[in-house]
């Protein structure tokens, strides 16, 4: 839980803060990539598949929900395809060997394609 | 709370980046009086402690452990929280998410990416409907004998009736057919319903005894339409408005023979109060058109006019 805010900001203060979340935002990217990089290798090795699946879509979803308001279109438009993807997949009533091979056929790449846009935007 | 920046805020994200964005759009905005928190668990956690209450609760759905919708029904079981307007937050699109938000008592709806012009909006809204609901809970506590004395009904008021399953503010209603839009609204039909008797009960008897007597005709309507997907609301003045799912079907004269059939004896109770019977009058459904510019709550209203229309045919409109 965050203190209370107490002061109203004023122009070049805002600027100022709203260059620091976005930069606070591409500093968390590494850490970001390494999770979902983890997340990636538990579904592919077949470990706690449902709980690494379930953990993307988490992550995607909070990606989602910022990326847009930070100027990061492309990366907000690429995290909405996976938390869509993901989430109907985990909130599928039954999920077998073959569906989850169907699935990551295009939940992989798709997957890669945010890793890859996030690892853009940490090189610029 | 004299201004729109008066409001004391409750927000709960478990992302704190959204956080840091919501705090540059609130602080803006001129909102000062937020307290941020990462999680369900802590939010209640916050109110617990009771140091102070809240006036608008902005909360996202998706969150691990506690989501956003078992917080939501959770600030709602608290007495001190049931009329406060609750926002949730959310990229999630899906009308299954949306609708389980409604149904465990959120207000209003906010699509992330958050707007700043979209925020204000709502959260203007918020604070009118914050104010409507405070003094409609005062007269909902009567119902329970919480109120030390009966304030003023006025029979416009849209009362929310807490006891009734399915239930909805009407506000909330119409917030989520907004939120639906037209296409998603086409996957429901809505309904008005007008409650004849309902003034002169009123004017002869309590606000206690008539917010009892709207609640059992809520009730009856619920547990008729429920065999499908189903939100009710209390819209004021006599009349109930329902939002049944497209997919069954709905027969206006059976619904109003079945409700006023399991009425009857409740009326044995209301005549030794009021010399007036309490009936219903079942409009037509409504549904929205697909291509329409009409806003997606049209059908709404259309459904209670269409009540009213009825009522008035019969001469037996409530006031």
């Amino acid at each position: 839980m965050t203190a209370m805010t107490e002061t109203r900001l004023s122009g070049s203060d805002l600027t100022q803060r709203v260059a620091q979340v976005r930069a606070g935002f591409l500093d968390t990217l590494d850490e970001r990539i390494l999770d979902l990089e983890g997340l990636k290798a538990m579904v592919i090795k077949g470990q706690k598949r449902g709980e690494a699946l379930q953990a993307i879509a988490n992550q995607a979803h909070r990606i989602r929900g910022v990326a847009g308001t930070l100027g990061f279109a492309a990366l907000g438009a690429l995290a909405g395809q996976v938390d869509d993807a993901f989430s109907a997949f985990c909130d599928a009533e039954s999920r077998s060997h073959q569906q989850l091979r169907a699935f990551w056929k295009d939940g992989g790449p798709l997957l890669e394609s945010m890793l890859d846009e996030m690892e853009r935007l940490m090189d610029q | 709370m004299d201004n729109d920046t008066d409001m004391r805020i409750l927000a709960v994200d478990d992302e704190p980046v959204f956080l840091d964005i919501l705090e540059q759009h609130l602080v803006t905005l001129g909102f000062t009086g937020v307290v941020y928190c990462e999680s369900a668990e802590d939010a209640l956690a916050t109110l617990d402690l009771g140091q102070q209450e809240f006036d608008c609760f902005l909360v996202d759905i998706k969150m691990p452990g506690m989501d956003g919708i078992e917080l939501c029904r959770r600030i709602r079981r608290r007495p001190a929280c049931q009329s406060t307007p609750i926002l949730m937050l959310t990229a999630m699109s899906e009308s299954n998410y949306i609708d389980a938000a409604f149904l465990a008592g959120a207000s209003d709806y906010i699509t992330k990416p958050i707007k700043k012009v979209e925020l204000s909006a709502r959260l203007r809204s918020a604070r009118e409907l914050g104010r409507e609901r405070s003094r409609v809970a005062a007269l909902t506590s009567t119902l329970k004998g919480q109120g030390a004395s009966q304030p003023a009904l006025q029979f416009s008021d849209a009362v929310r009736l807490h006891d009734l399953e399915g239930a909805v503010d009407y506000v909330a209603l119409k917030n989520y057919a907004l939120t639906l839009g037209n296409l998603r609204m086409l996957n429901w039909q809505a309904v008005g319903f007008h409650v004849s008797g309902a003034s002169q009960f009123l004017a002869a008897t309590s606000p206690a005894e008539y917010l009892e007597m709207m609640q059992d005709v809520g009730s009856v309507l619920f547990d008729i339409l429920k065999l499908g997907r189903v939100m009710i609301s209390h819209a004021g003045s006599g009349n109930f408005v329902a939002l049944i799912g497209r997919e069954r079907g709905y027969d206006r004269d059976e619904t109003q023979a079945t409700a006023n059939a399991l009425l009857e004896p409740f009326n044995d109770y209301y005549r030794t109060v009021c010399p007036v019977r309490i009936g219903v009058i079942a409009g037509e459904a409504r549904r929205n058109a697909l291509l329409s510019f009409q806003p997606a709550d049209r059908s709404i209203e259309q459904a209670l006019s269409s009540a009213l229309i009825r009522a008035a045919n019969v001469g037996l409109t409530a006031g």
